[in-house]
C-alpha cells in the first residue's frame, strides 16, 4: 500500500468516526457552516471563547430543530394557525413571502394570519386544503389547529365580570382615568350584545369545518381505495408470475 | 402514568441528521465545494450504502471505475479540507 493510499484510508476512517457517533456534530444549515468558518477562521486558530460560542450556536440550532420536528410530527402540540405557519416556514427553511405566494395571499394578508390577528375562516376552504397538503398533515389535524385558533380569537365570557370589578374599584377611588376605563368597558359589553359581532364567524366556521372534514373523509377513502387497487394489482401480478412459472 | 415527550414514540426527539450534518464544519464546507458526482458518491458511502448499491445508483460500469472514483473523491475532499484548515474559511 502506497503512502497516499494509507493517507486516504486514514482520512476515510476519520470521516466514518463521525457517522458512528450518535451525537450530531453540526446540526446547522450549509449557510451557517460557511458563515462560521468565514467569521471564526480555520479550526486550529479558533480561541476557546469562540469555540464556546460555536458550540452554543450548534446546541441552540439543534434544540430548536428537534422542537419544531416534534411539533410538526404531532400537530396536537401546535396552539394556533399562526404558530403553525411560523413553524412550517422555519421547518422547511422557506421565506414567508414564498409560502404566501403558494397560498395565493399577499404578504400583508399572510403576516396578519401569521400573527393570529384574523380568523382562519378568511383563508377559505381551498387555501386550508392546500396548506394541509403542503405540510403533509391530515385535514382533521388542520381542523383541530383552526378550532384552537378560533377559540383564541373569541372573547372569553369572563370579560362580563370585569365591569363589576371595575365598579367596585371605582367606588373606592374616583378618578378621571377610571371613568374612561368604565366607559370603554360599557362599550365593549354593548358590542358583545350585538349578535353580528361574535356569532357570525362561528357559524361560517361551522359550515367550513363540516366541508373540510368531508374532504378529509374523502381523502381517507381514496387512500383506502388506492391501497386496495395496489393489493389487487400485486395479487394479479403474483398470479401471472406463478402461471408463467408453472408453464416453464 | 402519563408519558413524557421523550418517552412517547411519536414525540420523542430523533436523530434526523444527514451524514453531511454529522461532519465537522470544515469537512462539511469542503464537501460543498466538490462536484455533484463526488458529493453523491461520498454521501452514499457515508450513509453506509453497500458498494453494489452505489454502483447501481451512480451507474458505475466496473469495479475498477468504482475504486478510482472512490479514491479520487476522497483525495479531492481531503485536499479541500486541508485548504480550509490552512486559510480562513478556505479563502486565498
Amino acid at each position: 500500500m502506497s503512502e497516499q493510499d494509507k493517507d486516504l484510508a486514514a482520512f476515510e476512517e476519520y470521516l466514518f468516526s463521525f457517522m458512528n457517533d450518535a451525537t450530531p456534530s453540526t446540526p446547522l444549515t450549509n449557510e451557517e457552516v460557511v458563515a462560521i468558518l468565514q467569521n471564526y477562521g480555520p479550526p486550529e486558530e479558533v480561541s476557546s471563547e469562540e469555540k464556546e460560542q460555536i458550540v452554543k450556536l450548534m446546541k441552540e440550532a439543534h434544540g430548536r430543530r428537534m422542537e419544531i420536528a416534534r411539533k410538526m410530527q404531532n400537530p396536537g402540540l401546535i396552539h394556533s394557525l399562526g404558530e403553525f405557519l411560523k413553524l412550517f416556514c422555519e421547518w422547511r427553511h422557506i421565506p414567508a413571502a414564498w409560502l404566501a405566494r403558494l397560498l395565493n395571499l399577499t404578504e400583508e394578508q399572510f403576516e396578519v394570519h401569521r400573527k393570529d390577528r384574523l380568523s382562519p375562516v378568511e383563508l377559505g376552504k381551498d387555501r386550508i386544503l392546500n396548506l394541509a397538503a403542503l405540510a403533509g398533515i391530515k385535514i382533521q389535524d388542520m381542523v383541530a389547529i383552526i378550532d384552537k385558533t378560533i377559540k383564541l380569537l373569541q372573547l372569553k365570557p369572563t370579560t362580563n365580570f370585569a365591569a363589576a370589578y371595575t365598579r367596585v374599584y371605582k367606588e373606592a377611588t374616583e378618578s378621571e382615568l377610571l371613568k374612561v376605563r368604565d366607559d370603554a368597558m360599557k362599550e365593549l359589553l354593548l358590542k358583545l350584545d350585538e349578535p353580528n359581532e361574535t356569532v357570525q364567524p362561528e357559524k361560517s366556521w361551522e359550515s367550513l369545518r363540516h366541508e373540510l372534514l368531508q374532504e378529509g373523509a374523502k381523502e381517507i377513502s381514496l387512500l383506502a381505495e388506492t391501497n386496495q387497487c395496489l393489493t389487487i394489482r400485486d395479487k394479479s401480478r403474483r398470479k401471472f408470475i406463478t402461471s408463467v412459472l408453472q408453464q416453464i | 402514568m402519563m408519558l413524557s415527550f421523550e418517552d412517547d414514540p411519536i414525540t420523542a426527539p430523533t436523530d434526523d441528521l444527514s451524514p453531511l450534518e454529522k461532519l465537522p464544519p470544515e469537512v462539511r464546507a469542503a464537501f460543498l465545494r466538490l462536484n455533484d458526482r463526488y458529493q453523491q458518491f461520498l454521501g452514499l458511502m457515508l450513509s453506509g450504502k453497500p458498494d453494489e448499491t452505489i454502483r447501481q445508483v451512480l451507474k458505475i460500469p466496473s469495479a475498477g471505475a468504482f475504486w478510482t472514483l472512490r479514491s479520487r473523491a476522497l483525495a479531492k475532499l481531503k485536499e479541500e479540507v486541508e485548504k480550509i484548515r490552512s486559510t480562513k474559511g478556505g479563502q486565498a
